[in-house]
């Protein structure tokens, strides 16, 4: 029911394509997008390549979302750079917070170390997301900010939102 | 077949509305004297099939889209050729075309790699198609039957000595508002509105 009423906030913004490199925190929702057919839903095998298909579908006033874990900025930080700073190719994610203040596993706690500065290095402007009921409004402000075309724009998923979709 | 020479069959091949998705160096000043106005120039090597197939992707499949990718390019983005196979049926719009000159020829003419490389069988291994060409009159029968479904190019090509000349004057934020503007006469649809209050 949870993944539903995300996939209805979705919709209601214009988000058409998610294309997503799921993880442990994010899979449940991007289990249930894969099976809807009110969107179109791509997986990829690398953080750059969803960036890549995202931008392009941007760059056609398509809306898209990229999902994918904080890590995925790591990854896909030469092509962010390279959109961000060199061309001004844009797009919008939704980024799990793995490494957040209570987190029990080891490996989780570089991902958050890095995730700030990335963000900031990359003038990706973002916003915190903590339960399903703020949703809604802070995709509405995510496509409204990209619209200006000054920015990348995220949507960081907190673990209590995380707790919320998995309802 | 040198670049020139494949630019040249390109022109005279593909639809006059075809949408350009172009990596950088040779390849991009060639495109630039030709389809400047209807290319994004993409200094991001790795990158030109994944941002061409969001292209293709989002201007619906009757409106044919090339990517113009290098082999050092290609052999950069890999790990998209997975998600790109299994995306193939919505992608028949597109072509994309690999220079091959074995070489970083912006970087000084090394070799990009000192394996053999199929890639033929490259593509076969994700189930997709590559045609590989290094004769003129072969490239013209391959970008005769574009566009019927998804394809990837491989163009051998032998450029000989000297230096590039950089004659494009365009930068990465120039090219995207001019590829931008291409898109909505395309489309015929505004896509940048980037206030809303005057």
């Amino acid at each position: 029911v949870s993944c539903a009423i995300a996939l209805d906030a979705l919709l209601r913004a214009g988000v058409e394509t998610v294309v997503a490199l799921p993880d442990s925190k994010l899979s449940p929702l991007c289990a249930h997008l894969m099976q809807s057919d009110q969107v179109t839903y791509i997986q990829a095998t690398h953080e750059a390549t969803a960036v890549g298909i995202a931008a392009g579908l941007t760059l056609c006033g398509v809306k898209s979302l990229v999902v994918m874990e904080n890590s995925g900025l790591r990854t896909a930080c030469e092509t962010l750079a390279r959109f961000n700073l060199s061309h001004g190719l844009y797009c919008c994610f939704l980024i799990s917070h793995r490494g957040a203040f209570g987190e029990r596993n080891w490996w989780g706690f570089g991902h958050h170390e890095t995730m700030f500065p990335i963000l900031r290095m990359l003038r990706i402007r973002w916003s915190h997301v903590r339960s399903l009921a703020e949703l809604p409004s802070r995709i509405g402000d995510a496509y409204e900010m990209l619209a200006a075309g000054q920015c990348s724009v995220a949507l960081i998923a907190e673990s209590s939102l995380i707790e919320d979709l998995r309802r | 077949v040198t670049t020139e020479e494949f630019f040249d069959i390109l022109g005279r091949t593909v639809p006059t509305d075809t949408t350009f998705v172009c990596s950088l160096g040779r390849t991009s000043e060639e495109a630039f004297a030709r389809f400047r106005g209807r290319t994004l120039f993409l200094d991001s090597m790795g990158d030109v099939m994944p941002l061409a197939c969001g292209v293709a992707l989002g201007v619906s499949e009757s409106h044919p889209v090339v990517a113009l990718d290098t082999d050092g390019g290609q052999l950069m983005g890999l790990a998209a050729l997975p998600t790109v196979a299994q995306m193939v049926d919505r992608l028949s719009n597109l072509l994309v075309v690999v220079f091959d000159n074995g070489i970083y020829e912006s970087a000084g003419g090394l070799p990009s790699r000192s394996c053999t490389l199929d890639w033929t069988r490259l593509g076969e291994a994700f189930g997709l198609s590559v045609c590989v060409v290094d004769l003129p009159d072969d490239c013209a029968v391959a970008l005769a039957s574009a566009f019927h479904k998804f394809a990837i190019l491989v163009v051998s090509t032998r450029n000989g000595p000297g230096v590039v000349k950089t004659n494009k004057t365009q930068d990465g934020i120039e090219s995207r508002y001019v590829f931008v503007r291409h898109l909505e006469r395309l489309l015929g649809k505004t896509i940048l509105r980037p206030a809303t209050k005057s």
